[in-house]
C-alpha cells in the first residue's frame, strides 16, 4: 500500500467524516406541503369554530324561545301545555329529525367545505 | 430577516414567513429525523411533524435560546415519542456498551477506505449503527455544530453525559475501522515513528 496515501491522523479522518452531511435529498417543495398542511388544519379549525358558533346561536334561540313559552304558560300545569305534551309524546321523531339536521348541516358547512378547500390548495 | 423578525411575522399568521422558516431549518431538521428514526420512508412525515409542532407551539418560543435549539429540541422529542411508540428500540440514557459492538456490513479493502467519499459512508454506516443517544449527540455536534449546551439545552441532558456519549460513540467508530482494517492502525504508527525520526 502506498504510504502516501494513508491518513497521518486516524482521528482526524474520522472527525472530518462525522462532519460531511449524509447523502439524501430533501424534496423540493417539501416546504409548500408543510405550509399546505398547516393551512388545511387551520382551515378545518376555523370551519368547526364557524359551525360550533352557528350551532350555539341555533340552541340559544331555541332556548329563548322556549323559555318564553314557557314563562307565558306558567300559570298552566306541564301536561295541560299542548305543545310541550307535543314533544314529550314524540322524542324519538323529534331527536331523529334534529339529528338528520344537524348532520346535513355538519357536512354542507364543514366537511364540504373542507374539502373544496384541500382540493383548491392542491390545485394551486 | 432575523429569527425575532421571522417568528414576530409568523405569530401575526403570515404563512409566507413560515415556509421561510421550514426552508431555513429543513436541513437540521432531516438530519436529526434521518439519523435518530432510520427509516426513509418515514423521514417526511417526521419532518412535517416537526414543523407542524413548531406552527402549533410558536407562541410559546420567548426567544431565551436559538432558533434552532428550540427547532432542535422539537425534532428530538418527536422523534423519541416516534421510537417510543414503535417500540422496537431500547431507550436507556445510560447504555452499557461494554459488550456493544458495531462493524461495517460489507468487507471494503483498505484502500477503498481510505477514499474520502468510502471512509464517510463508511462512517456514517457505523454511526446508525450506534444506539439513539449516540447518534443523536455526534450528529448535533459535528453536523450541526452546536455546543455542548445548546446540546444539552435540545436534550436535557447533562454535559457530563453528552461527553461521555460523544467519546464512547466515537471510540466505538474508531475500534470497528482499526478492527476491519489492522493496515490502517499499524501504518498510521510507522508514519508517526517515520516523522519522529526526521
Amino acid at each position: 500500500m502506498n504510504s502516501k496515501s494513508l491518513p497521518d491522523n486516524l482521528d482526524q479522518l474520522i472527525d472530518q467524516a462525522l462532519s460531511a452531511a449524509p447523502e439524501f435529498d430533501i424534496p423540493a417543495s417539501f416546504a409548500d406541503r408543510v405550509v399546505a398542511r398547516i393551512e388545511r388544519q387551520i382551515a378545518w379549525r376555523q370551519l368547526l369554530l364557524d359551525f360550533g358558533l352557528k350551532v350555539l346561536v341555533v340552541v340559544g334561540v331555541l332556548i329563548v324561545l322556549g323559555g318564553t313559552l314557557f314563562w307565558a304558560n306558567m300559570d298552566k300545569s306541564l301536561q295541560s301545555i299542548e305543545w310541550l305534551s307535543f314533544f314529550t309524546h314524540n322524542l324519538v321523531p323529534i331527536g331523529e329529525v334534529v339529528l338528520a339536521t344537524f348532520f346535513t348541516f355538519f357536512v354542507d358547512q364543514v366537511v364540504l367545505k373542507y374539502f373544496m378547500h384541500r382540493r383548491s390548495s392542491i390545485q394551486l | 430577516m432575523t429569527d425575532a423578525d421571522l417568528i414576530a411575522q409568523i405569530k401575526c399568521g403570515n404563512t409566507n414567513a413560515f415556509r421561510f422558516l421550514v426552508s431555513k431549518y429543513q436541513r437540521l431538521v432531516w438530519h436529526m429525523v434521518l439519523r435518530m428514526v432510520r427509516q426513509q420512508e418515514d423521514a417526511e412525515d417526521m419532518c412535517q411533524e416537526v414543523f407542524i409542532r413548531v406552527f402549533r407551539n410558536i407562541d410559546s418560543y420567548r426567544g431565551d435560546s436559538k432558533l434552532s435549539t428550540w427547532i432542535g429540541s422539537i425534532a428530538y422529542n418527536t422523534c423519541i415519542d416516534h421510537i417510543r411508540r414503535r417500540g422496537k428500540e431500547k431507550l436507556q440514557l445510560n447504555e452499557n456498551l461494554e459488550d456493544f459492538s458495531i462493524s461495517l456490513p460489507s468487507p471494503q479493502t483498505p484502500s477503498e477506505l481510505l477514499q474520502s467519499s468510502d471512509l464517510k459512508r463508511s462512517v456514517h454506516l457505523l454511526v446508525d449503527q450506534l444506539p439513539v443517544h449516540y447518534r443523536t449527540v455526534i450528529t448535533l455536534f459535528y453536523l450541526e455544530e452546536f455546543s455542548i449546551q445548546e446540546i444539552g439545552d435540545i436534550t436535557s441532558m447533562q454535559e457530563g453525559t453528552i461527553k461521555s456519549y460523544l467519546n464512547r460513540g466515537r471510540k466505538l467508530i474508531r475500534d470497528a475501522l482499526v478492527k476491519q482494517f489492522p493496515d490502517i492502525a499499524e501504518e498510521r504508527i510507522l508514519n508517526n515513528d517515520k516523522q519522529l525520526s526526521l
